[in-house]
């Protein structure tokens, strides 16, 4: 059975200016953070969001929740275009649309209580009755496996594992529907990872929520995620069922990454070819004509010099931005 | 082979302790290890297990007030590095033994030039001039395979990337062949893609230069590519060591055996659920009196919680400080 | 005793798994005021900031002497039992003057700083809470602000609006507020991208929500030690532009008023200028020591 779209992110860009001059006027250059990037998101998937620093993936998740407003393009989330919509209309959508930060210390209020942090969601949207709030905190906390005493203290008193779950209290308050996830475990240590992915899995069955996880992890995310979109300085390279990605990776650049995640077993690891990207990602202000990629691909044709690939399927859920796979 | 080797660095029970206005932390609680030379050895653990303050305590680097090294011994080539002065040390440092820090923004000085800080570390080891220094320096930032050498020697470290400056940290620790590199989570701040380059600039670097190399990170999968030995540290303590194949393929620490189990391998067929290690590390102010870990092991026994467990020895080279070794213990099987 | 074979029995860490280990709760003040007293220059500041006060409150009721009763029969007397230091000119009790004077001082500092905070707490938390244009033409009006000696500003204000307590107000208050605002917009900014406020916004808080529950909470810090940074400085500008003769007027005497008093007389009567000068140091270095220590205590950095 087809799951319905809940999600659905039509030719998004969002460009940074850099501003300059006496009172900021002056536009200088344009930095391309999202680059028209389009895909779907199924009720109760994950979607996992993959890419080196610049890629553009934190971008992506914060102009869909609206933190940044997008340039061009269009967010359809249960069928209303929310790209469009001001911030009085956004906020009943806002209940529905949740994230969670990467940074488990600068995501909580550090002068608010756990209380008054998972309380505050729902005084916001007036849902329950005031006496009603700090039963459904404890309801919440419990479920998130926190003790119901912690409710008077303090974030730093936490650790990162702790302050992470008590962030995704914060969220889970208003019953939402979907949440951006943007790296919530590249904080933490490796014991703790697995508890909050579990944690993830776990709410995600018991209230069929959707999860767009971002990450640099691609380990992390193939684990996590039913799809996986690669993206490389703002583009989408390439889009693929996770089972399929490590299996068959078709864009060269999804193949020099998974090649350089480590893998931690030496036979499999000291025997491994490795494919070794030249230098860094450049930059996306001055941005190579052609395929963005190709200034550090090895398969480079005359054609990727010229002219930008599309995203194309290649077959059911694959899909794959490379002039290698044009049919 | 092994045995006959004299290790180039060794360290016997070291305790370094920070002296805080709450307490006394006991970051490294007594550990016992050596390195050969050209050997690759990997320190694991999370954050906390005193990994990174073995590392600084190695190069006494630990600053007081509020870190002491309490005790031990840490011999390089026969000499205690912990009896030296500090000029002495200062001697010792960079040219015999240098360390790359995780983040090469904060490790390099921002206001001068990448030559500049390479030639002040020739300059201060080798009798060198100026000019065969510049050649040096170029020679060695191709051979961290940084592209067109001569460039670079005249830029500042905010003009390079972070791969490049992380390479640029690689050079100067190896400027003066030191002994050992210790480096310290060197790739935990580069993406994957850099990660891939700096792992294996460094597994090449080793044939070449002959260094050893300590690689402390919390990444397991980081050390299975280039350390052939492999140290497992938590709350102060090793609690396993052994080669690759012993601790990858045969683990015997139920802390290991979670380690191991709890990150996803991109390489798995099918999605398992990654098996967690619940609870926290203790608190080192007040360690518990047995074993660290019994606190959040499946598998913990009474004595786990009355001693602390000695080392059991499986195999040669392979060491595991966990009562579930002992003779009297019941058998229990590593769930897979 | 258990024996050794008990000793191998596996026991279930669930059931003894002990609370995790958590600090004991502490709140932001209660571990601000912990910080403060464990520096002890700043805990004396504090100390002579309330005997102070105190003073300037009740000294005056009790002195047997009024600070404006003159009394030509004992002019320049030196200190003793009945005149703690001495008597001026006009043989008024110097020592009462001084009572009195520190009232003056004090309130033309509190209020000249409390005036600020508004102001500069305003002005800067709407310019970086607004950011983009507004906030740009409204720093650029700082900067010329900040550009021109606020010396020469509440000099000139003072020469037009006449010497005189209120004025003295005005003037200081107008001049003063530049560095507070940007402070303020400094924190405000900074925290306006903290990930906190950022998750705020998400879930759908308004503006005034975000700017009352979020970011004026955390930036209070900083405002606390500008603002107690700002009452010496206020108190030393009250004094010199009493002493340059641009400060309230006689009999009502703050300390800047006497210092000058006693500067006519230096050579004959040292005590004249010396109690006033000597209050007027106390004080500066009280709230200079209770500031820094302020600092030290309210980062929230170093809160571990």
């Amino acid at each position: 059975m087809e799951n319905e779209i809940i999600l659905e992110v039509q030719s998004l860009k969002k460009y940074f200016s850099i501003k300059s001059g006496l009172f900021a006027s002056t536009v200088g250059d344009t930095v391309k953070a999202v680059d028209d990037i389009s895909f779907k998101v199924k009720k109760g998937e994950t979607v996992g969001l993959v890419g080196e620093t610049g890629s553009g993936k934190t971008t992506v998740g914060r102009t869909i929740i609206k933190l940044y407003e997008p340039t061009a393009g269009s967010i359809i989330f249960e069928g209303i275009d929310i790209a469009k919509l001001n911030e009085n209309e956004m906020k009943k959508v806002r209940r529905k649309l949740q994230m969670i930060f990467q940074d488990p210390y600068a995501s909580l209020d550090p002068r608010l209580t756990v209380e008054d942090i998972v309380k505050e969601p729902m005084e916001i949207h007036n849902l329950y009755k005031p006496n009603e709030r700090k039963e459904r905190a404890t309801y919440i906390l419990n479920l998130l496996g926190l003790d119901p005493e912690h409710l008077t203290r303090f974030p730093h008193e936490f650790s990162g594992g702790q302050r992470q779950r008590i962030g995704l209290a914060r969220a889970l308050a208003v019953e939402p529907e979907f949440i951006v996830a943007d790296e919530p475990v590249s904080a933490l240590d490796v014991s703790i990872q697995a508890q909050i992915i579990n944690t993830f899995e776990d709410l995600q069955e018991k209230f069929n929520l959707t999860y767009l996880f971002i990450s640099h992890d691609l380990a992390m995310v193939k684990h996590i995620s039913n799809s996986i979109i690669v993206m490389y300085l703002g583009r989408i390279m390439e889009i693929a069922p996770s089972g399929e990605i490590y299996k068959k990776p078709l864009h060269p650049y999804t193949q020099a990454l998974i090649s350089a995640v480590p893998i931690p077993d030496p036979k499999v690891e000291k025997s491994r070819e490795r494919i070794l990207l030249e230098g860094d990602i450049s930059s996306n202000i001055k941005l190579p004509k052609g395929c963005r990629f190709r200034p550090r691909c090895k398969y480079a044709m005359d054609i990727c010099k010229e002219v930008e690939p599309v995203l194309e399927e290649t077959e059911a859920g694959h899909s794959v931005a490379c002039h290698l796979y044009k049919k | 082979m092994r045995g006959k080797m004299e290790p180039v660095l060794r360290v016997k029970d070291l305790k370094t302790e920070f002296f805080t206005y709450t307490g006394v932390v006991k970051a490294v609680r007594g550990i016992d290890f050596s390195v050969n030379p050209g050997e690759a050895v990997g320190i694991v653990g999370e954050s906390g297990c005193g990994k990174t303050v073995t590392g600084l305590s190695i190069m006494r680097l630990i600053t007081y007030p509020p870190g002491k090294i309490v005790s031990g011994e840490v011999s390089l080539d026969g000499t205690d590095l912990l009896k030296l002065s500090e000029s002495e040390m200062r001697k010792i440092r960079g040219a015999k033994i240098s360390m790359i820090f995780q983040d090469p923004m904060t490790s390099l000085n921002p206001a001068l030039t990448i030559g500049f800080q390479l030639s002040e570390m020739l300059i201060l080891h080798k009798n060198i001039t100026k000019e065969e220094t510049k050649k040096k320096i170029i020679e060695l930032l191709s051979m961290v395979r940084i592209k067109s050498p001569e460039n670079v020697f005249n830029q500042y470290p905010h003009q390079l990337s972070g791969g490049m400056r992380q390479r640029a940290m690689i050079a100067l620790a190896l400027s003066c062949e030191p002994k050992i590199v210790i480096a310290d989570e060197p790739t935990t701040s580069v993406d994957v893609t850099i990660q891939a380059q700096i792992l294996n600039l460094l597994q090449d670097l080793k044939s070449r230069v002959n260094s050893s190399i300590i690689l402390i990170t919390h990444n397991l999968a980081v050390v299975a590519g280039l350390c052939s030995r492999i140290i497992v540290m938590y709350a102060g303590l090793i609690v396993e060591e052994g080669n690759d194949r012993q601790v990858f393929d045969n683990p015997k620490h139920p802390y290991t055996w979670g380690l191991l189990r709890a990150v996803p391998r991109v390489d798995e067929q099918e999605k398992e659920r990654l098996s967690t290690i619940k609870g926290l590390p203790p608190d080192l102010m007040s360690p518990p009196k047995g074993c660290p870990f019994a606190m959040r092991c499946s598998y913990a026994m009474k004595i786990c919680f009355e001693e602390r467990p000695p080392y059991f020895n499986s195999e040669e080279g392979h060491r595991t400080m966990c009562w579930l070794l002992d003779k009297r213990a019941q058998k229990v099987k590593r769930d897979e | 005793m258990i024996n050794e074979k008990e000793l191998f029995e596996p026991v279930k860490t669930e059931e003894i798994e002990a609370k995790e280990y958590i600090r004991p709760s502490i709140g932001y003040w209660a571990d601000a005021w912990r910080r403060l007293k464990k520096n002890k220059l700043a805990l004396i500041g504090l100390y002579i900031i309330i005997v102070l006060i105190a003073l300037a409150i009740f000294g005056p009721m009790v002195s047997v002497y009024e600070y404006d009763a003159t009394n030509l029969n004992n002019v320049y007397a030196p200190i003793s039992g009945s005149h703690w230091f001495g008597t001026d000119e006009l043989g008024r009790d110097v020592f009462t003057r001084v009572l009195y004077g520190a009232r003056i001082s004090l309130a033309v500092g509190f209020v000249a700083s409390f005036i600020n905070l508004i102001i500069g707490v305003l002005y800067g938390g709407i310019s970086g809470f607004m950011g983009g244009k507004v906030d740009n033409v409204m720093m650029r009006f700082v900067d010329i602000l900040y550009g021109v000696p606020i010396l020469l500003i509440v000099i000139l204000l003072m020469v037009v609006l006449g010497p005189g307590l209120t004025n003295i107000f005005i003037a200081l208050g107008i001049g003063y507020w530049v560095g507070m605002a940007r402070i303020v917009r400094g924190q405000t900014l900074s925290l306006k991208e903290q990930e906190f406020t950022l998750a705020a916004k998400t879930l759908g808080a308004s503006r005034t929500r975000i700017l009352v529950r979020h970011i004026i909470p955390n930036a209070i810090g900083p405002i606390i030690v500008t603002a107690t940074l700002l009452i010496p400085n206020a108190i030393f500008f009250e004094a010199f532009l009493s002493f340059i003769g641009l400060g309230v007027s006689a009999p009502v005497a703050s300390w800047g008023v006497l210092a000058s008093d006693g500067v006519r007389s230096f050579q004959s009567h040292p005590n004249l200028l010396f109690f006033p000068a000597l209050f007027i140091s106390i004080t500066m270095l009280s709230f200079n020591f209770l500031g820094d220590g302020l600092r030290d205590a309210l980062d929230p950095r170093q809160r571990k």
